[in-house]
């Protein structure tokens, strides 16, 4: 793999988990009656358009590698999403959270793989 | 609001609708996609042709629909649990594509979803304890 193609595999990987963690902030807001409209719009906008980012990336690579060669790189969401929604969304992630997102994480990429 | 669109708006319900809506849209575009599958022509990289196919149309819509109960669940589930488990869509793919479209799931994918089924049973008792809170 050459650097480039590592580069646009991890900006594609981090716009989808961005885009999961946006539209859970904005789902967050509107359950908050005081959030300002316009705060709700910006988050949710913002999440479309991190997941416009991540699929025409998502295209271009596909043109350029096999989808059992890039697919299991989706399985590191799994584990991308736990780690950045304790920390962005300060959810509670405990030991049994962790090491189920981590079977799944595998699990994916080994149905991905083959 | 009333008892019947409570429990519709439950959102362990709702994320089952998305996964289940996932499924069936993928196995709807695979059908579509065999029906109108014409490698001679110029335009078949864009998948456009496809729009031809009434499978790809309820792939379309079953996706649009599974987005808005993904939404739905987002509203009362915490992310780190709700994504995890939405992921189950990785063992009814290729569940749906062996009993519907007759494709074959080789030993590294059945390993691949016993890996996925055994992590989702780790996240059940997080899951439970967040369902007595809700």
């Amino acid at each position: 793999m050459t650097w480039i193609a590592a580069l646009l595999i991890s900006i594609s990987l981090s716009c989808f988990v961005a885009g999961q963690i946006l539209l859970k902030h904005a789902m967050d807001l509107t359950e908050r009656a005081q959030a300002p409209w316009h705060s709700r719009a910006l988050t949710f906008a913002l999440a479309i358009a991190a997941f416009a980012v991540n699929f025409f990336l998502n295209i271009g690579l596909l043109q350029r590698f096999d989808l059992s060669y890039f697919f299991p790189f989706q399985g590191l969401s799994v584990i991308l999403v736990a780690l950045f929604g304790a920390w962005f969304l300060k959810e509670k992630v405990g030991l049994r959270l962790t090491i189920g997102s981590l079977l799944i994480s595998a699990g994916v990429v080994l149905v991905s793989m083959t | 609001m009333d008892r019947s669109r409570r429990w519709f708006l439950n959102p362990w319900l709702q994320l089952g609708i998305c996964v289940l809506l996932a499924t069936a849209a993928e196995v709807f575009l695979k059908l579509g996609a065999n029906e109108t599958a014409d490698p001679a022509s110029h335009w078949s990289w864009t998948g456009l042709p496809s729009l031809r196919s009434s499978w790809v149309w309820w792939g379309i819509i079953a996706s649009v629909v599974s987005l808005f109960n993904w939404l739905a669940a987002l509203r009362k589930l915490p992310l780190t649990i709700a994504f995890p488990l939405g992921n189950v869509v990785h063992i009814l793919v290729p569940l749906g594509s062996w009993i519907f479209l007759g494709e074959l799931i080789q030993p590294l994918r059945w390993g691949g979803i016993g890996l996925v089924l055994f992590g989702l049973a780790m996240i059940a008792r997080p899951a439970a304890r967040l369902e007595e809170k809700l």
